[in-house]
């Protein structure tokens, strides 16, 4: 092998990895677009650029439009807008809102906004029916200027939107008034007004911008997918944060380079990789791996490693560190009267339900109420990391998953009780949950929930593909069944109604011992810690030891929930149960109602296994009208609205974040407590002048 | 240690040791749950006593393509199918009709591909066509319930049907179909599109279309197909995440290198490791096939995959050099819309092509689907020949029937049956098993077939005289294949 040969091979791998970077840059120019003038980091950036492709797909080929107008439409009239609206209905509101506020609506938006355009504009992927760009004949015609490795037109379309995009948007922070205004009112609204700055206006101007770059990203993205599918934008995204990344979410010059840089590592590592595992065996798992893993290792590479990432993201928040302790829950500051109403109620209205689900329900409503309460246990992994810790984690399907899995190897390979291996799976998600802590501590906020994002995909990308972790030969045969438990007398496979009451009783356990924590020392210095890092330490408490401990309590409780929840199923079913959009989804189900309590874990579960069945399926009106027959024809209504409802019920996480439930019932408390307590003070005032007389 | 986090610990420590003092369900039962699924289960025999077994069985007319004759379909002679006798407690069953549910894919499908919709007008074409020949034994046969899984719900699904008990029998196409096990615990008869081995392999009720299929067989039709073109060098396709795919890329590999001597081919390398849809493209891979000399390519992948491969092979200036295989990719609107992309590219079918044209269930095949108003699809044939193996084993089972009678009929006496000359025969008494590549006979077809197709100016164009190449089973030495036909 020449040296000549080498030199040749390494520019045709580059060449062959700028179209994906340049990909990887749009998306990484519009995340720091997008921060820089709305400080939102939009994990919906994906969402938006997929809408306007979508968009500009259905114009050219279902209604034959020419690609200016399609253009037009989808770049210049839908995107701006979507920006304008998100902008006046949501983001104008939140300008201080905390960043981890900020995602979490974004994570909302990424789920809700697909499938809202799918529902409107009847849209549905189709395959082969590959998307056009916006030069003609643009995935056709090639020009190979050095003769290495030909472009078409549409990719050199992507390139000189990427690098012109750089140039303008860098002029336009750099040089106009403007920039610097959309600049500042990210900084400090009040300050921009006070010069003069109408921030609204500047607010929605950016937003517009920044939404017309996301759907011109999109589209130019587009032909490089088969088939247009919302998922593609999602997996891009995730891929793509470790540009925006590089560029610390305020350089657009890096954020182009760390892009492109990416997309040549890959195409490198795809070029030699394979040619030395050839020469060396022992180099065969990580070529297998590395590729695959590559983006993610690199993402969490960045976060952990490059110190001067975590300092960019504190210095654009002037409040950060400065997190007023959440409010009492409302179950605290009742009136002992309602106490007593509210557990008199609870216990009634549990015990109709339990009575109903174990004398009339059928096995799918069995099985859905199974579901319901395994799911509550998964979601109270979420009460402890996010309600009691503040963070935000969007592994805890990856967590489940390690549960899941280990209960199919215990039980494949050793015949392991699954109940046994269950709590072994457990042990195993807390041991890797808390791993992974230890580097993620120090990241906090924003970058803590990215780097669990990019650990749930590497693990998605990776882990699950090992014969240790997902089976390989064995699930080729038998795929990845789980048998059900036996418990002396009791066969919990035998009947549905058993394996029911054995998920109540996990879910009690994990409940009371949520509880425990939260009210426990673990619990109060959590609290303490959300409120103020250092004042904490100053009275003793170890910041890194309770965190280490809430991750690997929530990593324990996710792992038994997905221990049990592949149990119930049989199976593990990973790609129906824990892949990373379903725990974005879960994360999005939590905090909307409420990430505090128990009650919200279990309404989240409830929400999650029966709103479909329940509501959108029409049974619950068959019900109430007594037949099948009387449900008007809009049912059943499209899944993709759970969707819809849930992720748009994020929006209300910056206002209330302590969920739409425990806001509910503190308003509801706060009411009655006006009356019972000033029942009580007529009652004192009565008996005092008996007293006195 | 704080009082309220030791009582956490000890009561995860109780829970630990509760759940080491316990075993698992069936541990000491499996006798029993094989009593439940042996009630539908073929004799161990091979199903010879009240069946028949063979080539030589009488055949059934309800296919509509050989009234009054003999064949080679391994159905019983069909009784009287307008014998009407009342029959009570049989799910979905009236004296009117007898309703089928169907469970398959349509919102989520990550492909693109037409699932739900095409598998239904297959299946209601054939009920159309058998309608119109007076029903079954007194009764129309309609479509009740139509479930779409919408990719993650199909236990959920599977359990309304089960609980409703108001169809017959199920019919599913999905990618992901988690609820076969219980439907199949629960004795509900479910002919479904069989590409998923794991979730059919030993469920006796479950009768995928194909049989259950052997997942590590060396196979002669991608050698074959090599040999065809000329081609001496191959590649190996497979995605990482899907353990199927994985192992047939190595498969295939395996297998142009079993018959590396006979034919002069070989494989340069094997590709198990593929990120699904290949979001990174495969420009640096088909670098290395030019270097490496390859000529074919042996695909695993999807539809949309095999669509990037070709425009990259485009790219880089070898598209005339080198020919796919396609494994999944006998779609005719997709092909149309690649144009010229895939020209002289292999596609294997899993029945007879629709390109032959004058084959007698193809012809009746376009008629009804035609009359339905459908198209002609890959997914509205797979729902065709579902709804054929139901009728006919109806039909095999007599006026008096019900679950178990149905799949046991199927599974003792239909052991040569071809779909109406669709596929290569099928023995229901033996085929609810995988094969495996040591013992490909005991579970496995007693032929290797094949169907092949080539790709030209964005259709479908016939490369044999007959519809089907078959090898001998026993014998994997290298020959030539036999063109069959099975009508």
């Amino acid at each position: 092998m020449t040296l000549a040969f080498i030199g040749e091979d390494f520019v045709r791998a580059l060449l062959q990895g700028t179209p994906p970077g340049t990909v990887y840059a749009l998306i990484g120019l519009g995340f720091v677009l997008t921060y820089k003038t709305s400080g939102v980091f939009n994990l919906a950036f994906g969402a938006q650029a997929y809408i306007s492709a979508a968009m500009f797909f259905k114009a050219r080929q279902d209604w034959e439009w020419s690609i200016v107008p399609a253009l037009i439409l989808s770049v210049f009239v839908l995107a701006p807008a979507i920006g304008l609206v998100l902008e006046r209905l949501i983001f104008r509101n939140l300008r201080t809102a905390s960043a981890v506020s900020k995602l979490v609506i974004a994570i909302g938006l990424s789920v809700a906004l697909p499938a809202l355009f799918e529902l409107l504009a009847s849209y549905k992927p189709v395959a082969g029916r590959s998307p056009t760009g916006i030069v003609p004949d643009g995935s056709s015609v090639f020009y190979d200027p050095i003769g290495v490795y030909p472009f078409s037109r549409d990719e050199l379309a992507q390139m000189a939107v990427a690098l012109v995009g750089m140039l303008l948007l860098g002029a336009l922070f750099r040089f106009t008034a403007i920039g610097l205004a959309m600049r500042g009112v990210v900084e400090s609204p009040r300050l921009t007004e006070l010069a003069g700055i109408p921030a609204d206006r500047v607010s929605a101007f950016a937003w517009a911008v920044s939404s017309s770059f996301a759907g011109m990203a999109g589209v130019l993205i587009a032909p490089r997918l088969p088939t247009l599918v919302n998922t593609d934008f999602l997996t891009l995204v995730i891929v793509a944060m470790a540009a925006a990344a590089i560029g610390r979410l305020v350089s657009l010059p890096r954020a182009l380079a760390g892009g492109l840089g990416l997309g040549w590592l890959i195409a490198v590592s795809n070029t030699y990789l394979p040619r030395w595992a050839d020469d060396y065996s022992w180099l065969e798992p990580f070529t297998d791996n590395l590729t695959p893993a590559l983006p993610f290792l690199v993402l969490f590479g960045i976060l952990v490693f490059w110190p001067a990432i975590r300092r960019s993201i504190d210095a654009t928040d002037p409040l950060s560190g400065v997190d007023p302790p959440p409010p009492a829950l409302a179950s605290s500051t009742r009136h002992p009267l309602l106490t007593l109403q509210t557990r008199a109620f609870g216990v009634l209205f549990f015990a109709l339900v339990g009575l109903l689900t174990f004398t009339q329900a059928d096995i799918r409503w069995l099985f859905l109420i199974t579901q319901a309460v395994i799911l509550a246990t998964i979601y109270l992994s979420i009460t402890v990391i996010t309600g009691l810790a503040g963070q935000i984690s969007l592994c805890q399907g990856a967590f489940a998953a390690i549960g899941g899995f280990t209960v199919f190897q215990m039980a494949d390979r050793y015949e392991m009780s699954v109940l046994l291996a269950a709590v072994i799976g457990a042990l195993v998600a807390a041991l890797v949950g808390a791993l992974l802590s230890l580097p993620v501590l120090r990241l906090g906020g924003v970058w803590l929930a990215i780097a669990t994002l990019a650990f749930a995909f590497f693990f998605d990308a990776v882990m699950v593909q090992f014969s240790w972790v997902g089976g390989g030969g064995t699930a080729l045969l038998s795929g990845t069944e789980v048998p059900r438990p036996v418990l002396g007398p009791l066969d919990f496979g035998a009947s549905e109604r058993s394996f029911l009451a054995l998920a109540i009783v996990v879910f009690i356990i994990v409940s009371v011992a949520v509880i425990q924590l939260r009210e426990g020392t673990i619990g109060r210095s959590l609290r303490a810690l959300r409120g103020s890092e250092v004042a904490a330490e100053s009275i003793g408490i170890s910041p890194a030891r309770a965190r280490i401990i809430a991750f690997a309590v929530s990593a324990f409780i996710a792992g038994l929930g997905g221990a049990m929840l592949s149990i119930h199923q049989e199976n593990v079913n990973y790609a129906t149960n824990f892949t990373p959009f379903a725990a974005m989804f879960w994360l999005v189900l939590v905090v909307s109602l409420s990430a505090r309590t128990v009650e919200g874990a279990g309404q989240a579960g409830a929400a999650f296994a029966l709103f479909g069945p329940l509501v959108l399926e029409g049974s619950f009106l068959a019900w109430i009208l007594r037949s099948e027959e009387r449900v008007p024809d809009i049912f059943p209504i499209s899944a993709k609205w759970r969707f819809v409802l849930f992720g748009l019920t994020a929006i209300q996480f910056a206002r209330h974040p302590e969920g739409m439930v425990e806001f509910g019932k503190r308003r509801a408390t706060r009411k009655r407590n006006e009356r019972y307590f000033a029942r009580d003070a007529e009652r004192e005032a009565a008996a005092q002048p008996e007293a006195g007389a | 240690m704080h009082r309220r986090t030791q009582g956490f610990i000890a009561v995860l420590l109780a829970f630990g040791l509760l759940a080491a003092a316990c075993g698992n369900s069936g541990d000491t039962e499996t006798s029993d749950t094989t009593t439940t699924t042996t009630t539908a289960a073929p004799d161990d025999d091979g199903g010879d006593d009240g069946g028949d077994d063979g080539a030589d069985d009488g055949t059934t007319d309800t296919d509509g393509t050989d009234d009054g004759t003999d064949g080679t379909d391994g159905t019983p002679p069909a009784p009287d199918r307008d014998t009407f006798v009342s029959i009570e407690g049989v799910p979905g069953v009236s004296d009117e009709e007898i309703a089928v549910a169907i469970l398959s894919l349509k919102e989520g499908n990550i492909l693109g591909t037409c699932i739900l919709d095409c598998y239904q007008t297959g299946i209601q074409a054939y009920f159309d066509y058998q309608n119109s020949l007076g029903g079954v034994f007194g009764r129309q046969l309609v479509i009740g319930d139509v479930f779409d899984d919408e990719l993650v719900q199909h236990q959920a699904k599977a359990l309304e049907i089960i609980a409703d008990e108001d169809t017959f029998v199920t019919f599913g196409a999905t990618l992901n179909p988690t609820g076969y096990g219980d439907l199949d615990d629960a004795g509900v008869p479910t002919f479904n599109w069989g590409i998923q081995a794991p979730q059919n392999n030993e469920r006796f009720n479950l009768f995928p279309h194909l049989g259950v299929l052997c997942g590590d067989c060396t196979g002669r039709a991608v050698p074959y197909q090599m040999s065809l073109k000329g081609a001496t060098t191959a590649v190996a396709l497979g995605y990482k995440i899907s353990p199927e795919s994985q192992t047939c890329s190595r498969t295939v590999g395996s297998a142009i290198d079993f018959y590396a001597d006979d034919l002069g081919i070989a494989t340069a390398k094997v590709y198990d490791d593929l990120d699904f849809g290949l979001p990174n493209g495969i420009a640096p891979q088909v670098t290395e096939w030019i270097q490496l000399g390859v000529d074919f390519v042996a695909s695993c992948l999807d539809l949309n995959a095999m669509k990037k491969i070709a425009e990259e092979l485009v790219r880089q200036g070898v598209r005339d050099q080198i020919t796919l295989q396609h494994p999944n990719t006998y779609d005719a609107a997709f092909v149309a819309e690649a144009g010229d992309l895939f020209d002289g590219d292999f596609v294997s079918a899993q029945f007879t092509p629709f390109e032959f044209t004058d084959h007698p269930q193809i012809q009746l095949y376009n008629e009804w689907v035609d009359a339905h108003g459908g198209q002609t699809a890959e997914q509205t044939m797979i729902g065709w020949m579902n709804a054929m193996l139901f009728v006919d084993g109806l039909i095999a089972t007599g006026p008096e029937f019900d679950r178990a009678s149905l799949v046991d009929t199927i599974n003792t006496e239909f052991t040569a049956h071809t779909y109406g000359g669709l596929t290569l025969p099928l023995d229901w008494s033996r085929q609810h098993v995988a094969p495996t590549n040591d013992d490909r006979l005991t579970n496995g077809a007693t032929q290797e077939c094949t169907t092949l197709v080539q790709m030209q100016g964005g259709a479908f164009e016939t490369v044999t005289d007959q519809p089907w190449l078959c090898w001998p089973q026993d014998d994997l030495s290298w020959q030539e294949p036999v063109e069959t036909t099975f009508d």
